[in-house]
């Protein structure tokens, strides 16, 4: 029940995306010479999209009602894999790695390489090993030495310059 | 012709790029031998490092990656049975119950020695069919060149998911992506918001490296990570005699020969090469019951089939500029970074790097046999460092190469970005490879049809009348009615006996 109610929430939101980006594509400037300028494919992209979501969120919605009797095979199948899958999953976790890589990505400007990728290196690991496995000094070194490692082969072989922060 | 092998061979052949290409089948083995890391990830943060090396010694480099890559997967598949790419899927089935019958040396010497020899023979095939086939495409004007582009679109949204709605949604979503930034052709800005740095529009790395490697990272946080499997295990000889080698050659011929096909046509490939060639051989063999408990064809079968589809796959993006599958669609954005432009005039302007191309495949393959031989014990202690440690420095490494591309930090930005739309497209059970297609090859479209729409002052109609492109455009609609008819059928079945049949 939850997938199917997944398919309407998505369908929702590409039939959305779709009338948004034909708005925007009015905006697009445009030849007055010629019939098919730069905004012709995007609103040929974006009434397709809207098309194709019309379909999927009157497909979910049967799906939706028919789903006390039987349901389709592809839908039962899908539903398979996700019980499998949800026996352990942690929303939590999950959120917590995309905040740690949203502040990854923030601060590395900031602070520089150096130091935020050890913090996010040992942070990233100690999430995602078990409670059992969390072996701080292995962390602790394998995060340096990468960090270090990473940043001087970069920067002497490659000559990529990555930010160096309140370090440079 | 057989010059230009030669030639291909002596530009290769400098102790810089064997050691290359050696390095590249290394970590192409490792990355395939750990579930979990796949090929694609491998390149993907392989290519920023290629930026300051020539383009020959870049492509071999990735080269040694993608065959490493595809047939690394075979170890875990035989020892643990767990696939460790989705090419060796069909290996599990028949290679794990070897192993446990005490036959792991005899699953291994099948397994590698199939898979150098459908690997050898698809790039047998790709040299022979990629030149005339460019050749052909010389001919090929914005009709044509549209019209395949949506064949190729089409091909790979209906066939690379479940469901079609979903794969030609994921394929628009592709388009869309790519129309930020500049319109080809007149360049006028789109759907950049204002935003000064979204007019050069999304590169394709941080897109590549978001959607497939960031979102694989954000899904494996939903689990608390185990350590590694550790395995021992030495490998002595082939474990077979050359009369049973004589008996699975039709087999290997058979599967190769599937790979070869499925690796051609546009959105699938080893992945599900491996799987219907287990099927066929099954199928087609007098002891069809004995397959899943542990015989030497099934692993025959799926090993031969998966690294034929590397060949396979090439075939398009040599020849017309037209990746198949998101190994290739990496190798197409390595040659872009070269400065090599894909397409039917590649094999004329750089022939030189395609024949070098073809000559660092053929080292690779014996590089491959050599490896997984002498070096299976290496394979298998990689095997026990945990996930949760490779995971972050995988990041890490993304971030960076995403950021090297033009060395400015919004491209990391962009990669998280990707990254949490990758993890949202695989809890909505959308498929992610129709995205990476559609933002390569929408643009392709978008400006052969505009350029066609110039030729012929704004009349549509030589988009149906010119053969070519009417041939194509005719195929790109029967693939969506077979899948739509297929679709029915799968659902009748169903309703008549509820059972899932695969």
């Amino acid at each position: 029940m939850i997938r199917v109610n997944k398919d309407i929430v998505a369908s929702a939101f590409l039939i959305l995306f779709s009338a948004v980006m034909y708005a925007a594509s009015n905006n697009i400037m445009k030849l007055t010479v010629s019939k098919v300028g730069a905004d012709f494919a995007p609103k040929l992209v974006a009434i397709g999209i809207f098309i194709l979501s019309v379909f999927y969120l009157i497909n979910s919605i049967k799906q939706l009602k028919g789903s006390n009797g039987g349901e389709t095979g592809e839908l039962e199948q899908e539903d398979d894999g996700d019980q499998k899958e949800k026996k352990k999953i942690s929303p939590l976790s999950v959120f917590a790695t995309v905040g740690l890589l949203v502040l990854y990505v923030a601060l590395l400007p900031i602070i520089g390489f150096l130091i935020t990728t050890v913090v996010y290196l040992f942070a990233q690991m100690y999430l995602l090993a078990d409670k059992k496995e969390r072996k701080i000094p292995i962390f602790l070194v394998t995060s340096v030495v990468t960090s270090v490692v990473v940043y001087f082969i970069f920067k002497s072989i490659f000559f990529l310059m990555l930010p160096a922060g309140i370090l440079g | 012709m057989f010059e230009l092998i030669l030639e291909g061979f002596a530009s290769v052949l400098t102790i810089k790029t064997i050691a290359y290409i050696l390095g590249g089948v290394a970590l192409g083995l490792i990355f395939g031998s750990i579930p979990g890391l796949t090929a694609t990830m491998a390149i993907a943060i392989t290519l920023p490092i290629t930026f300051g090396m020539e383009p020959i010694a870049a492509m071999s480099l990735l080269m040694g990656l993608y065959i490493g890559g595809v047939s690394g997967g075979l170890v875990p598949a035989i020892l643990l049975n767990l696939p460790g790419t989705p090419s060796s899927i069909a290996t599990t089935f028949d290679g794990f119950p070897m192993a446990k019958k005490g036959q792991a040396g005899p699953a291994f010497g099948y397994a590698i020695l199939f898979s150098f020899l459908g690997g050898l023979l698809s790039i047998i095939v790709l040299m022979l069919l990629a030149p005339p086939l460019a050749k052909l495409a010389l001919e090929f004007g914005p009709f044509e060149y549209f019209a395949i582009t949506i064949f190729a679109l089409t091909m790979i949204s209906s066939l690379s998911g479940g469901s079609l709605i979903k794969g030609l949604l994921s394929g628009l979503l592709g388009i869309a992506l790519a129309m930020v930034g500049s319109a080809p052709i007149d360049a006028f800005p789109r759907f950049t918001f204002g935003f000064k740095d979204l007019n050069a529009g999304f590169q394709l790395l941080p897109v590549l490296i978001g959607l497939f490697a960031v979102s694989e990272i954000i899904k494996s946080s939903e689990t608390k990570l185990k350590k590694g499997q550790s395995v021992q295990y030495k490998l002595k000889g082939f474990g077979f005699s050359l009369k049973d080698f004589f008996k699975q050659g039709w087999n290997g011929l058979r599967s190769s020969l599937i790979g070869i096909g499925i690796g051609i046509l546009p959105g699938i490939g080893g992945g599900t090469a491996n799987i219907i060639a287990y099927v066929t051989a099954k199928n087609q063999s007098k002891k069809s019951d004995e397959f899943g408990k542990g015989i030497p064809d099934g692993v025959v079968a799926s090993e031969s089939a998966n690294n034929a589809a590397v060949g396979g796959a090439l075939v398009p993006l040599i020849s017309l500029g037209i990746p198949g599958d998101t190994v290739t669609a990496l190798l197409l954005g390595g040659l872009i970074l070269h400065g090599l432009s894909p397409g039917p005039l590649l094999i004329e302007n750089n022939g030189d790097v395609v024949y070098g191309i073809f000559a660092a495949l053929i080292i690779a393959n014996f590089f491959m046999i050599a490896m997984l031989f002498w070096g299976m014990r290496i394979f298998t202690k990689v095997l026990s460092i945990p996930q949760y440690i490779l995971l972050p420095i995988i990041l890490v490494l993304c971030v960076v190469g995403a950021i090297g591309v033009n060395n400015r930090l919004f491209d990391a930005g962009a990669l998280l970005f990707f990254g949490i739309l990758g993890y949202a497209m695989l809890k909505f059970h959308f498929p992610i490879t129709p995205v990476i297609l559609g933002f390569i090859l929408g643009p392709l479209a978008e400006t052969n049809l505009r350029r066609g729409l110039m030729y012929s002052k704004g009349d549509f109609t030589p988009f149906l009348t010119e053969p070519i492109a009417a041939v194509f455009l005719t195929l790109a609609l029967l693939s969506v009615l077979f899948k739509i008819r297929s679709n029915y059928k799968k659902k009748r079945d169903h309703d008549s006996n509820h059972t899932i049949s695969l």
